[in-house]
């Protein structure tokens, strides 16, 4: 399982910190960290299945709806 | 296999549809939507897809169709409910019969009941309203439309937001003293307004619209415009404009209901499992429920977040009606999101509860920067709003859920 963010669609509400802590997290700038990382959508590595289920609600309560779950 | 059906096709029906397929492997969904497009997510209408007009493909939802147990009925509605023999009816005569039964049907914008023009006037809450209101914004040679907004809730907020930064002249009226007084309160409501004021809104507060007529040719306000509407005030002013949204609050969809039952007095009452029996429940701005983490009053929440939140809940909640038991309840602690301008407001609990102004207090940062504002209820914080401050919700949210928990145990 991988989580593909649209960093275009996302507009750092950071709903997604408080559903996955794990996979998302917001810098100083209030910021999601992975905009370090990519500049238009970032791939996660392949993540341990445990974490399905936070980040299902990640990918749900994320009000621009810019998270994608890819098995 | 059991078969659920699910009355409403937006947010709170499809994250419905997707708990219960995920929770109830033995179990069939059918998802029933009255509007013929897919299931979309409606705060980009007001926002980011009203300003770059962005087409449906860019908002739609994703919906589990796990098993291919999933049937999706669009452009439906259904018009009537027989609890004791466990149907629905739609409005194609078709009758379905279920198992369980999950209301999802939202809200409707309410319409001001006063003299008005058949045309020119427009609401926001579907993706067609979306396009009609900017269809009508093209029309015409002046770029620049001079738009009045009824109305000073979140989505009058916003659209007056967006229009304003597409360049158009906006002008907000509505009864209260500041906008979105309920929850944010007059000071914060006003702090609100200051900014979109440097940002060339318009606000006439305390005011009711009496009447939207033709607009006159004897028009003090320059040449007329084709199409251009009067906008009639209970101060006795005019405005002229070439079109007018309505966004003055909404009511719930519970009509097919009325043969029930149920208590639909103010969208459809359930207990703290979402359930209001007879294998109904409810879920998203429809639902009327009891969150004990609160104070177990029942009360419907118009949050986006509430529409996926009880809709994440359901799936267990009729798990455990089929197996004969009941569910933990939804205490899923409310909040909701806005962004205005460059203004994003985040909260957490209920701070609408509060009404008396000594009760609302600014607990940190400067009120025309960052800052968060509390609301209590008996000394007790129940809600809380932030400006910005971003990296700080996780620990304001967490604040305001151990007062709650405190407050209960205390009272």
């Amino acid at each position: 399982m991988k989580v593909v963010v649209d960093l275009k669609k996302c507009s750092d509400h950071g709903q997604c910190v408080f559903a996955a802590p794990e996979v998302f997290e917001l810098d100083d700038r209030g910021e999601l960290t992975f905009r370090k990382l990519a500049k238009d959508v970032y791939v996660t590595g392949e993540l341990d299945e445990s974490l399905r289920d936070s980040v299902e609600e990640a990918a749900d309560i994320c009000p621009m709806q810019a998270i994608e779950i890819e098995d | 296999m059991k078969s659920v059906v699910v009355v409403g096709a937006s947010l709170s029906g499809v994250r419905a549809s997707d708990s219960i397929l995920k929770h109830n492997s033995d179990v069939e969904v059918t998802l029933i939507g009255d509007e013929v497009h897919h299931p979309y997510n409606r705060p980009p209408l007001s926002k980011e897809a009203l300003a770059s007009g962005s087409d449906l493909d860019s908002i739609k939802l994703r919906l589990a169709n796990k098993d291919g147990r999933l049937k999706l009925i669009l452009g439906r509605s259904v018009v009537s409910h027989d609890g004791e023999s466990h149907k629905i009816t739609t409005d194609d005569g078709i009758a379905l019969s279920y198992d369980a039964l999950v209301v999802a049907s939202g809200i409707s914008p309410r319409r001001l009941n006063i003299p008005r023009v058949d045309r020119g006037i427009f609401q926001l809450r579907t993706y067609d309203d979306m396009v009609a209101l900017i269809e009508r914004i093209k029309v015409g040679e002046a770029s620049t439309k001079r738009v009045v907004v009824l109305g000073a809730g979140f989505i009058g907020c916003e659209i007056a937001a967006t229009l304003t930064t597409l360049g158009h002249q906006v002008t907000v009226v509505a009864p209260e003293d500041a906008p979105m007084q309920r929850p944010l309160g007059v000071v914060l409501g006003g702090e609100i307004r200051r900014r979109h004021e440097a940002n060339g809104v318009t606000f006439l507060m305390g005011q009711l619209p009496i009447s939207i007529e033709e607009a006159g040719s004897d028009s003090h306000f320059g040449e007329r415009r084709l199409g251009g509407v009067t906008v009639n005030l209970s101060s006795g002013s005019a405005i002229e404009c070439d079109l007018v949204i309505e966004a003055v609050g909404s009511s719930p969809n519970t009509s097919f209901l009325d043969s029930s039952n149920f208590d639909t007095n103010d969208g459809l009452l359930v207990d703290e499992t979402l359930h209001a029996g007879l294998g109904v429940f409810a879920v998203g701005d429809v639902a009327r429920y009891p969150n004990l983490l609160i104070d177990g009053v029942p009360r419907r929440i118009e949050h986006w977040g509430l529409a996926v939140d009880s809709g994440r809940y359901v799936g267990r909640s009729i798990k455990a009606f089929f197996d004969g038991g009941k569910a933990e309840p939804f205490t899923t602690l409310p909040a909701f999101w806005s962004d205005q301008f460059d203004i994003r407001l985040q909260s957490f609990g209920l701070p609408g509860l509060v009404v008396e102004p000594e009760a609302i207090s600014l607990l940190e940062g400067e009120l025309s920067g960052d800052c968060v504002f509390g609301y209590h209820r008996d000394n007790d914080l129940v809600g809380v709003v932030i400006v910005g401050m971003a990296s700080e919700h996780r620990r304001l949210k967490d604040l305001v859920e151990e007062a709650l928990s405190k407050g209960r145990t205390t009272s």
